[in-house]
């Protein structure tokens, strides 16, 4: 068992130099790399939303062209494998089919995820020449992945003016000390028509309490229409478990409400390293995992239809959100959650990044999407490539 | 002591059928083959192209599994594995992984039988050593002859020392030089005590280190003994005749005074004849 481990993992790095050396991914990595460094966008007007715009666009298109060149990877190497050939019978004899399918599926993730550090990483040197701030980058990157944060996952609207929302629990982990925690709170003022009112700001209260300490802050704040609120929240690192804030209207009259995202909590901005290193692991992890799909199905159907079923399974969990609140609304209450788990745990989604938070309770709210991405990763790949030797077999 | 204990190799009513139309039935490739191989012995696998020679070692190597039968190697089914470590396949064609270099490849074959690193390194330094492929140890693949991508198939194979060798047409395609650098190594890993099995048309690829031969035809045993039981069979041999200089023309009916003659042995033109018997069912 170990050896055939320590085949597995050989069998790995073989695959890892195979890929890197054969031109097709480095080829397009640079595609990417030259379409990063020529994505124009006006910067004279407003650098700061110009530099988030250009990360927007910058993450989105180095997304899509991984999963790509993800997909291609991973069928070019099932190719390989279906083919057979000296190396690959050499290495079924020596490690063992079992060993040789896991092996090739680590080197094929490891290598995406490597390229996915390196699109980081592209796109953070060009955001510094770009904008002659390489310090300054560490904002866009919160702003452009607002993922980051935890947000609320509910929609809370106010009955009727005077009655308080239904509290918000967040589960913050206990995070790094270093690290200040923001709150961002966006709700919509409802019934909007009174200009003067706008103008001057709608005051709300905030009630945040710690469910794991004595932690307990009111606060009163005015609200702007399409102006979110940061706060800073001074809570003590030991009481950062799970923290939740209840949203009052003191009674303005105006009716307030707030959807999925609105309400977000912000670890506060950490190294530019660190950020590059999360933003290049999660687009990796996420790209090795529809390689994983890409490189199981091939064998099973045919070639198109694997990429096709990839490219589909990337769309539609991009679009987990809406599939979720069309979907599990419908179910009962227990119900609802074990199929949004499941179904959480299997699809990849952009925008929710709470499993292995919610798992690995200590990892900071930052960190834990990327540890979120790679627990995907590891838990469907591993399903469908034992799904895939279960047939085969 | 158990009889099986000698044996490297015991195959029993072993069956393999392909489909290459859904729409057809299967096509028997080996159609209940017996055959036990002992341990420490060199058998030649003799068959003309489609004989089932190939899918025999596939077979035994664990990559194929049998439709029916069962195959013992070393003790164990050929998926176990202490069967797999002690065991090196080496497949017909040459394409190993073309984007790696020597001592990466060697490397790989090294971790995948378990040694360590030291281990690995000193295994790969020897065989690169006897293949003489100093010159391209830092050379990719992608760039080497056959002969060049052969000998390292071959040495990937011998890395660790194995007990046992599955050889599919090792020499084919070489050179002479390069046949005779394998055929002197591959008696040393016999003298080193290995079992060998190693498919061939030629008996000049296997002379002086296969005694036992296996003749596959149509996917059956047709033969199988010591290749001079077979000489005796087909009453054909041939012998290696040293002639006095200037005696080589008209030498039929010639007084041969002063000549050398070698010892006879199975001829390579009887086994044709005989293969192609075989394999026409005549």
């Amino acid at each position: 068992m170990i050896g055939d481990l320590r085949g597995a993992v050989a069998l790995a790095r073989v695959t890892m130099f195979e890929l890197l050396r054969r031109g097709t991914l480095p080829l397009a990595f640079l595609g990417l790399t030259l379409y990063v460094g020529f994505l124009r966008l006006p910067v004279e007007l407003d650098p700061t939303a110009a530099r988030a715009r250009f990360l927007d666009q910058a993450f989105s298109a180095g997304a899509a062209g991984l999963v790509l060149v993800a997909a291609v990877a991973g069928l070019q190497l099932a190719a390989g494998r279906a083919r057979g050939g000296s190396g690959e019978d050499l290495a079924r004899q020596a490690i063992g089919e079992s060993a040789q399918h896991w092996g090739r599926a680590l080197g094929l993730s490891a290598v995406l995820v490597l390229l996915g550090l390196g699109l980081g990483l592209t796109i953070m040197i060009n955001v510094g020449l770009r904008f002659d701030d390489l310090v300054g980058v560490e904002a866009p990157i919160r702003h452009a992945l607002s993922s980051e944060g935890f947000r609320n996952e509910r929609e809370t609207r106010f009955a009727r003016p005077g009655a308080s929302a239904e509290a918000l629990v967040f589960d913050l982990g206990h995070g790094d000390p270093d690290q200040a925690l923001e709150f961002r709170f966006s709700p919509r003022l409802l019934l909007v028509g009174r200009s003067a009112a706008l103008r001057a700001g709608v005051p709300i209260a905030l009630e945040i309490r710690a469910l794991d300490g004595g932690y307990r802050r009111r606060r009163v704040l005015e609200l702007h229409e399409g102006k979110p609120l940061r706060v800073a929240l001074d809570l003590p690192r030991a009481q950062r478990g799970r923290l939740a804030i209840t949203v009052e209207n003191p009674g303005s009259g105006w009716l307030i409400g707030f959807t999925r995202g609105d309400a977000t909590i912000l670890a506060g901005a950490d190294s530019l390293a660190a950020a590059i290193l999360r933003a290049g692991l999660i687009l990796g992890l996420y790209a090795a995992f529809f390689a994983m799909i890409a490189y199981f199905l091939r064998g099973r159907v045919g070639a198109v239809s694997a990429l096709l079923l990839t490219l589909a399974f990337a769309l539609l969990s991009s679009s987990f959100a809406q599939v979720e609140d069309g979907l599990f609304d419908r179910l009962p209450g227990a119900g609802r959650e074990v199929a949004a788990t499941l179904l959480g745990l299997l699809l990849p989604d952009f925008a929710r990044h709470d499993v292995a938070a919610m798992l690995v309770r200590g990892v900071s709210p930052a960190w834990a999407q990327v540890g979120d991405a790679g627990l995907r990763l590891a838990i469907g790949s591993v399903l469908v490539g034992f799904l895939a030797r279960v047939r085969k077999s | 002591m158990d009889v099986d204990s000698d044996l490297a190799l015991v195959v029993s009513g072993v069956s393999r059928r392909y489909r290459d139309d859904f729409r057809r039935a299967p096509q028997a490739a080996l159609d209940a083959v017996d055959l036990t191989l002992g341990a420490g012995e060199a058998m030649m696998l003799a068959g003309l192209n489609g004989a089932g020679k190939s899918t025999f070692l596939r077979l035994v190597a664990g990559i194929e599994r049998p439709d029916e039968g069962q195959i013992t190697v070393l003790g164990k089914g050929p998926r176990h594995p202490s069967s797999r470590r002690r065991l090196a396949y080496l497949p017909d064609g040459a394409e190993l992984f073309p984007f790696l270099d020597v001592r990466e490849t060697l490397a790989f074959f090294a971790a995948a039988r378990g040694l360590g690193r030291r281990a690995a390194r000193a295994e790969s330094d020897r065989l690169i050593e006897v293949f003489g492929m100093e010159p391209w140890a830092r050379k990719r693949t992608v760039s080497f002859s056959t002969g060049m991508r052969r000998r390292l198939a071959l040495a990937s194979a011998l890395i660790g020392a194995p007990d046992f060798l599955l050889l599919d047409e090792p020499a084919s395609g070489l050179d002479p030089e390069a046949a005779r650098l394998f055929l002197e190594v591959l008696r040393q890993e016999k003298a080193r005590g290995a079992t060998i099995l190693m498919a061939s048309h030629h008996l000049a690829h296997v002379e002086g280190l296969c005694d036992q031969i296996a003749v596959l035809a149509r996917g059956r045993l047709a033969f199988r003994g010591a290749v001079q039981e077979l000489a005796r069979k087909l009453g054909r041999y041939e012998v290696d005749l040293s002639l006095p200089a200037g005696a080589a023309e008209g030498v039929i009916g010639a007084d041969l005074a002063g000549s050398t003659v070698g010892e006879p042995r199975l001829s390579e033109r009887a086994l044709e004849d005989f293969l192609i018997a075989e394999s026409r069912g005549s």
